[in-house]
């Protein structure tokens, strides 16, 4: 899939792979391309600046860990993050079923 | 050299990281680990070390697209920097001020002050109130004030300019006050008061510059 495509759901995505526990970068670039079975294959760079960005916003929080005798940044969910995924979810679930109605022309079930 | 290409790729990423971003090297060790993992990753996959290099590289992107990535989180480090230092300094400063008032006597006042205090009200509230607006919409609050980052940007500058034409009024009114009742002004707290409207312009005309070079960066 075209990364501009996903680029606006970013944000979303990162949150989901990082909802079952914590993950250093690279296991976020993992997760995303094997979680969505290969059809998620961004630009690796991308993924780096978006974590950032979350972890500013308050919705991710990043560690310095050294376990593995690399120094690597660890990315793991807050409060904030949990319930932001959750509105996420919600919303995403909102359009699909509007536009699965659509674009296989089925009535919408109504809310 | 087995290391070469990584190497060369992350020296020219430090380089092209954005100035605002102030933990530029923790950026590029953290980008150093996750191309080391691909590297191993793709040699795991039957790649050779220089293929397995060449191969991290390309998916990761290229430096000037990773930094350009980089920009808008730069930014947003940047400009909440620059609102809390706002924020903070705007009480102590107007405590000294409003110390000096208390301290002086109102003889000798000119007409002209009022109409002056209207404004530097009018100052106050549109800088605090950016001030707050740039601070909310980019730190741990950012998911609750949905703001683009150039929206962000403009209310901090506002919040220079105001502070600017802030501490210019007070300088003013307290050279007018001088002037026309020189024995009526507390030397103390006004010299600090001084001082402190001084440096503080002097953060605002460097913040405001800054400012513009990287909006500049962000188009």
């Amino acid at each position: 899939m075209r990364a501009e495509r996903l680029k606006g759901h970013l944000d979303a995505l990162l949150l989901a792979v990082l909802a079952d526990g914590p993950r250093h970068g690279y296991g976020v670039i993992v997760a995303l391309r094997e979680g969505s079975g290969g059809r998620f294959d961004l630009p690796k760079g991308t993924i780096y600046p978006a974590l950032h960005r979350l972890e500013q916003a308050g919705l991710v929080r990043g560690t310095w860990s050294g376990e593995t005798g690399r120094q690597r940044r660890t990315y793991e969910l807050t409060t904030d993050g949990l319930r932001q995924l959750r509105a996420e979810r919600a919303s995403w679930q909102e359009f699909s079923t509007g536009m699965m109605a659509l674009l296989e022309n089925r009535p919408c079930p109504t809310t | 050299m087995p290391h070469d290409v990584i190497e060369t790729y992350l020296a020219e990423l430090e380089t092209r990281l954005p100035a605002a971003l102030r933990n530029g090297s923790a950026v590029v060790a953290e980008v150093a680990g996750s191309l080391n993992d691909a590297v191993e990753d793709n040699i795991t996959n039957g790649m050779s070390r220089a293929e397995a290099e060449h191969a991290a590289i390309e998916e990761f992107g290229s430096p000037a697209e990773v930094a350009g990535e980089f920009a808008p989180v730069a930014a947003a480090a940047q400009v909440h920097r620059y609102g809390l230092r706002f924020l903070v300094t705007g009480p102590l400063i107007g405590f000294l001020w409003l110390t000096t008032a208390a301290l002086s006597s109102a003889d000798g006042l000119l007409p002209t002050t009022e109409l002056l205090l209207v404004v530097l009200t009018l100052v106050i509230v549109t800088a605090a109130g950016s001030a707050g607006f740039s601070v909310l919409a980019t730190g741990h609050s950012a998911h609750w004030v949905p703001a683009k980052i150039t929206s962000a940007l403009g209310a901090v500058t506002i919040t220079a300019r105001c502070v600017v034409i802030g501490d210019l009024v007070l300088l003013t009114l307290l050279a007018l006050h001088v002037t026309t009742a020189p024995g009526a002004v507390a030397a103390l707290p006004a010299t600090a008061a001084t001082l402190a409207s001084i440096t503080r312009i002097a953060l605002a005309v460097h913040g405001a510059r800054s400012l513009r070079s990287t909006s500049l960066s962000l188009r």
